[in-house]
C-alpha cells in the first residue's frame, strides 16, 4: 500500500504527523429528539444560528447559565463577520498524516490520500469554571485526542485522517442531525484549506475516497451525513463517500415508524460496517423503551455490502481513550483490556479503510477469516463478496429478492413461519428485550413434537439468476432459542441446526448439514444483565442480546448438483432438536 | 462517570421566553439532582403525560431543562430515566410557575 502510493522513498518510510486544526464554521444549533412514546418520533424540533435563539436556550443551565458572551470569550464561538446577530463555531480539527521524519511538516509522497473523518459521540464537552458565581472560562474536553491510537495506525498506512470535534453538538445534547451537519462542516473546511496553495494540503487530499467512522451518536450521524451529502449536489459533486463504520452505534430514528427509519440504501456507499460490543453498558441494545437502539437495527436496515462485528468482551467507552480515562461505562470481569479495545478498532475500523480506501486485499477480516490480534471472540453477520446474489431476506412476504416464489412447510404441530424477529414470543417471554434485530426472520418451532417432516422452506431461484458458476460461498444467517436466565442456561441450551439443499434444474440435490459447516455453529449469546439504582430501588435487567449469526457453506460442498442451473435452495431441520431455530438472509457470494 | 440511572432533588417551571427555539411552548422546565450524565442514550423525562422536549443537559451533569408543549395537571409528577421512565416526587403545581 505505501508502496503502491508512492510513500516509500529514499526518507525511508512514512510516521504519523499531527496537525490541530482550528475552523470557524456556520454551524446551525438543530434541536433533535426521540420521543419516548409511540410511535418513537425523531424529530428536528427547531433550526437557527441567531445568538438570541442560543443563549435564551442555554438560559437554565446550571450552575451558572453558559452565554454566547462566555463562549465567545472562551474563543469557542463567534460572531458570523457577515451577520453580527448570528454566531459561527470553532471547529477543532485534529489532523494525521503520513510525513517522512525528515520533513514532518509535508505529507509524504506526491499523490493523493484517501480522507477519513472520525466522529465521537455525546460526552463531557464545554467544562465552565466558575468563581464568584460566574464563568470564568469555558474548557472544550479534547474527545477528539480520543483516537489517536487509530489515527497512528492509519496515517501509518498512507490515510490522512481528522478527528472531528463535535462539543458543541454535545453540549447542545444533539442526537443526530446537528452532528451530521459537523461532519460536513468538517468536509467543507478541509476542502477550503485544501485547495489554498499554500496550505500543506493542497492537492494532496483525495475527496472521491472518504471514509466516515462514527461512534455512539457519531454512529448515528454518519449515516445521516452520507444521506445529507447524497441529497446535496454541490456537496456530492465534491465528497465521494465509499464506506462508514458506525461504532457502538445509537440508533435514534429505528424505533419510529418504518418509513421514517434512517437506512443506507444499496448504492448509498460501497461498505458498511457495524463494530459493537455485547458488554456495552451505556448503549445497551435493551430496556424496555427502545429509543436508544443499537448497532444491530442500523446493520438489519442497510442494504449495500455488509459486515457486523459483535465482540464478546467489548464495551463503548474504552475505543476512545479520553473516554476510558474519564470511567469506563463496564466494570465486568470479563471485559477485554482498553489495550485490547484498541487493537481491535486499529484491526476492524483500520482495515476497513486500507481495504476499501486503499485497495489493500483485507476482506477477509470481515466475515471472521482473519482473526484479531486481541485474540477476542466476535461474532459476525456479513454480505459482501466480489461478487454478491442476495436470495432471500424474507422481508418480502410474496417473493424472495430475485421474485421466485418462497414455500414455508409448516407442519400441523410442529409450526413453522416468517416472524419479525422482535416479536416473537417463546413460552409467554417476548424476544423483544432479547434481539435488537430489525428484522424477519424463519421461525421454526421444534419444541412441541417430533415433525412430520424437515422441510421448512424452500425459496425458488428464477431462471435468469441459476449459473452460480462464477460463485464460490452459500451463506445464511442461523440463531436459536438460548434461554438468557443464566450463563448456565445459555449454555445448556440445543444449538439450532439447520441442513441446506440446493437443487438443480434437472432435479439432482445435494445437502450440507452442521456437521459439514461447523457443529459448533452458531457461537452461544453473551450472558449480560444491567444492575442501577433508582431512587429507593435496584433494578436488574437482563439484557443478553440474542443474534444472527452468518455461516458461510463451499458451494463446492454440494456435490452433484450442476452449479450453472441452480433452481431451488431448500432448508431442512434436524429432528429431534428440541429448540427454536430462527434463519435469514440467504444469500451467494464469491468471496474475496 | 456512572452509568447508574440519574436522581431529581428539586424542579423549577419557567414561563418560555420569546426566543426559545421550536415553540410555542407551554411551560419550560429545569431540574436539579445527580447523574445527568452526558452518555449515548438519550436522557427522557416526562412530567405527568406531558413528554420534557428539547432536552439540554447541564455541562456538570447536575441536572437538566426542557420544554412542555402543553401544562401538566396539577401534581404531575416527574419522571425521569436513560432507559426507562421513573416516577419521582417532584410535583407540578401552577402557582409555582416562576
Amino acid at each position: 500500500m505505501l508502496t503502491l502510493l508512492g510513500l516509500v522513498g529514499p526518507g525511508g518510510a512514512p510516521a504519523p504527523a499531527v496537525d490541530v486544526m482550528p475552523v470557524w464554521v456556520p454551524l446551525e444549533l438543530s434541536v433533535d429528539e426521540t420521543l419516548h412514546t409511540p410511535p418513537f418520533t425523531y424529530q428536528v424540533l427547531s433550526r437557527s444560528r441567531e445568538i438570541a435563539k442560543l443563549d435564551e436556550h442555554l438560559a437554565l443551565t446550571k450552575p451558572v447559565p453558559l452565554t454566547f458572551a462566555a463562549l465567545k470569550a472562551s474563543n469557542l464561538l463567534q460572531p458570523d463577520p457577515a451577520d453580527a446577530t448570528k454566531y459561527q463555531v470553532k471547529l477543532t480539527l485534529r489532523i494525521e498524516y503520513p510525513a517522512l521524519p525528515s520533513s514532518p511538516k509535508k505529507l509524504a509522497g506526491k499523490g493523493k490520500l484517501p480522507v477519513v473523518l472520525i466522529n465521537h459521540g455525546h460526552h463531557r464537552n464545554w467544562q465552565p469554571t466558575i468563581a464568584g458565581g460566574a464563568i470564568t472560562a469555558i474548557t472544550a474536553t479534547p474527545n477528539i485526542d480520543g483516537y489517536k491510537y487509530l489515527q497512528d495506525a492509519l496515517a501509518e498506512h498512507g490515510i490522512v485522517s481528522v478527528s472531528v470535534d463535535h462539543n458543541f453538538a454535545c453540549a447542545t445534547n444533539a442526537l443526530i442531525e446537528m452532528r451530521a451537519d459537523t461532519i460536513i462542516a468538517a468536509l467543507n473546511a478541509l476542502s477550503t484549506e485544501a485547495s489554498s496553495s499554500s496550505s500543506r494540503y493542497h492537492g494532496r487530499l483525495d475527496f472521491s475516497k472518504i471514509g466516515l467512522m462514527g461512534h455512539s451518536r457519531g454512529g448515528d450521524a454518519v449515516v445521516r451525513a452520507v444521506k445529507k451529502i447524497l441529497a446535496e449536489p454541490s456537496l456530492s459533486a465534491k465528497f465521494k463517500i465509499l464506506t462508514v463504520c458506525s461504532l457502538a452505534p445509537t440508533d435514534y430514528t429505528g424505533a419510529d415508524v418504518p418509513g421514517n427509519r434512517m437506512f443506507l440504501d444499496s448504492n448509498d456507499v460501497n461498505f458498511y460496517l457495524v463494530v459493537y460490543g455485547a458488554l456495552d453498558n451505556d448503549v445497551f441494545g435493551g430496556g424496555p423503551i427502545p429509543i436508544g437502539g443499537s448497532g444491530f437495527r442500523h446493520y438489519d436496515r442497510a442494504r449495500p455490502p455488509k459486515a457486523m462485528v459483535f465482540l464478546d468482551n467489548s464495551c463503548h467507552n474504552a475505543f476512545n481513550t479520553v473516554w476510558f480515562a474519564d470511567g469506563n461505562d463496564s466494570t465486568d470481569p470479563r471485559l477485554a483490556s482498553d489495550a485490547e479495545h484498541r487493537s481491535l478498532a486499529v484491526d476492524y475500523i483500520g482495515d476497513l479503510f486500507r481495504w476499501q480506501l486503499g485497495g489493500e486485499k483485507l476482506g477477509a477480516r470481515f466475515d471472521g477469516r482473519t482473526p484479531n490480534r486481541a485474540g477476542q471472540h466476535a461474532s459476525f453477520q456479513w454480505m459482501f463478496g466480489q461478487a454478491l446474489v442476495r436470495v432471500d431476506d424474507f422481508e418480502n412476504p410474496a417473493a424472495n429478492l430475485l421474485g421466485g416464489a418462497r414455500v414455508v412447510i409448516n407442519g400441523p404441530s410442529d409450526p413453522t413461519a416468517i416472524e419479525d424477529f422482535g416479536s416473537i414470543t417463546i413460552a409467554g417471554n417476548s424476544l423483544a428485550p432479547h434481539t435488537e434485530h430489525q428484522a424477519h426472520v424463519l421461525h421454526v418451532d421444534l419444541t412441541l413434537s417430533t415433525p412430520a417432516t424437515t422441510r421448512v422452506l424452500t425459496t425458488e431461484i428464477p431462471a435468469a439468476n441459476r449459473d452460480w458458476s462464477a460463485l464460490d460461498t452459500l451463506v445464511f444467517s442461523l440463531s436459536g432459542w438460548f434461554d438468557p436466565t443464566s450463563a448456565a442456561t445459555i449454555t445448556a441450551a440445543n444449538l439450532p441446526r439447520l441442513q441446506v439443499t440446493l437443487v438443480d434444474g434437472a432435479g439432482a440435490s445435494a445437502a450440507v448439514g452442521f456437521n459439514a459447516y461447523g457443529a459448533s455453529l452458531p457461537s452461544r449469546p453473551v450472558f449480560k444483565t444491567k444492575t442501577f439504582l433508582v431512587p429507593g430501588n435496584v433494578v436488574t435487567w437482563n439484557v443478553t442480546l440474542i443474534r444472527l449469526e452468518t455461516i458461510p457453506i463451499a458451494l463446492s460442498s454440494f456435490a452433484g448438483v450442476d452449479l450453472t442451473k441452480i433452481a431451488q435452495v431448500a432448508l431442512d431441520i434436524v429432528p429431534d432438536n428440541d429448540t427454536h431455530v430462527f434463519a435469514d438472509n440467504i444469500h451467494v457470494v464469491k468471496r474475496q | 462517570m456512572t452509568m447508574d440511572e440519574p436522581a431529581a432533588t428539586a424542579i423549577q417551571f419557567v414561563t418560555p421566553g420569546p426566543n426559545v427555539p421550536g415553540g410555542p411552548w407551554a411551560l419550560r422546565v429545569s431540574v436539579s439532582g445527580t447523574g445527568f450524565d452526558a452518555r449515548g442514550l438519550a436522557l427522557m423525562a416526562s412530567v405527568g403525560a406531558v413528554p420534557v422536549q428539547g432536552i439540554l443537559l447541564d455541562p456538570d451533569g447536575s441536572g437538566f431543562s426542557g420544554y412542555l408543549a402543553s401544562t401538566p395537571a396539577d401534581g404531575d409528577a416527574l419522571a425521569i430515566g436513560f432507559a426507562q421512565l421513573t416516577a419521582t416526587d417532584l410535583l407540578y403545581h401552577p402557582g409555582a410557575v416562576a
